[in-house]
């Protein structure tokens, strides 16, 4: 009897519930987008004094520079006979992203022409403003790489700011 | 005495359909029909676009722009979700979220959490016909190739 009465009462609120169902609904939120491939270039490091270092754009300044004066900071002075060499060193650094290439081309160009009787070396080639110098097409990613850095100054030329602008190119191979 | 009891039985269920039947005819339920809509905020890239209850979230080209030791490139959508009642009436209603289709090459979060195939609870008392504002972080690792970018991310509402 009372199992019967119990199964009455469940039918009964079966009733109900029935009635009361929850409402629902639903949207679709379609998200698209073009993944694409950069490269990153920084200067990590330059003789003299620096600043913004670690960024693409960094400036070093040598000071007043003379033969038979101090190096300038983080410079080397080699006397020759009729001129003389300051020698540093310049890393830097190429990261990619999102890009399946394994290896760069750098390259060096200056944005000015030097001033007479001053010549400017990385990695042992000679800078100019009219064409790009290959500094490696072999380059490793996410590493910083250090160019010998020369400033050869004939004992010719005039005493003069020497400041030009080196623009680094990295292409990815 | 087994059969009086069985005719109370048929009784009472003939009498619990009757009911339900007399109180649909008598009185049409309310039309309580949800609807999802999407309203556009602040994104550091991209747009999205709102279509009825879905939306199109457009990043085009996502690149990388900052520090070359970071290991994602992050874009941040902030948007509005407004689930509306048929008729006007209020309550609450539980949202969830899930990554639908999805094509492995980044990975979403809402509000923080983690986006995955499994229903992920993002309100579970939203206020039916208030705007709230949701953060959908996305991020593309470095490592992965230039390409399409694509998910789908399924809304649930439910009244409470």
């Amino acid at each position: 009897m009372k199992k019967i009465f119990a199964v009455v009462f469940v039918v009964a609120m079966g009733g109900f519930a029935s009635i009361a169902s929850a409402a629902t609904s639903s949207g679709t939120l379609t998200v698209t987008g073009t993944v694409a491939s950069s490269i990153d270039l920084t200067i990590e490091s330059a003789g003299g004094t620096t600043s913004g270092t670690g960024t693409a754009a960094a400036t070093s300044s040598l000071g007043s520079i003379s033969k038979y004066g101090a190096a300038p900071t983080g410079f080397t002075l080699a006397r020759g006979a009729s001129d003389w060499t300051l020698s540093s060193n310049v890393g830097v650094k190429v990261a990619k992203a999102n890009l399946t290439s394994t290896d760069y081309t750098l390259t060096a160009q200056l944005g000015s022409a030097p001033a007479t009787g001053i010549v400017w070396k990385l990695n042992g080639s000679t800078l100019s403003d009219s064409a790009a110098a290959t500094l490696t097409s072999t380059g490793t990613y996410a590493s910083t790489s250090n160019y010998a850095w020369d400033i050869v100054v004939a004992d010719s030329a005039a005493a003069a700011a020497i400041d030009n602008t080196i623009n680094f190119s990295a292409t990815s191979n | 005495m087994k059969r009086a009891l069985t005719g109370i039985l048929m009784i009472a269920v003939a009498l619990s359909v009757a009911a339900a039947e007399h109180r649909a005819i008598a009185v049409a339920p309310p039309d309580d029909s949800l609807t999802i809509t999407f309203i556009e905020g602040d994104s550091n890239q991209g747009s999205m676009i709102p279509a009825g209850n879905d939306a199109w979230l457009d990043l085009k080209s996502v690149k990388r722009m900052g520090a070359s030791n970071e290991k994602s490139i992050r874009t941040r959508h902030r948007f509005g979700v407004r689930v509306v009642r048929a008729g006007g009436a209020g309550g609450s209603a539980v949202i969830t979220a899930l990554l639908d289709s999805y094509d492995g090459r980044a990975t979403y979060r809402l509000d923080g959490k983690p986006l995955t195939s499994a229903p992920l609870i993002v309100d579970a008392h939203a206020a039916v016909g208030t705007v709230v504002f949701h953060t959908l972080d996305i991020d593309v690792p470095v490592s992965i190739a230039e390409g399409p970018l694509a998910a789908s991310i399924t809304w649930q509402v439910t009244t409470d």
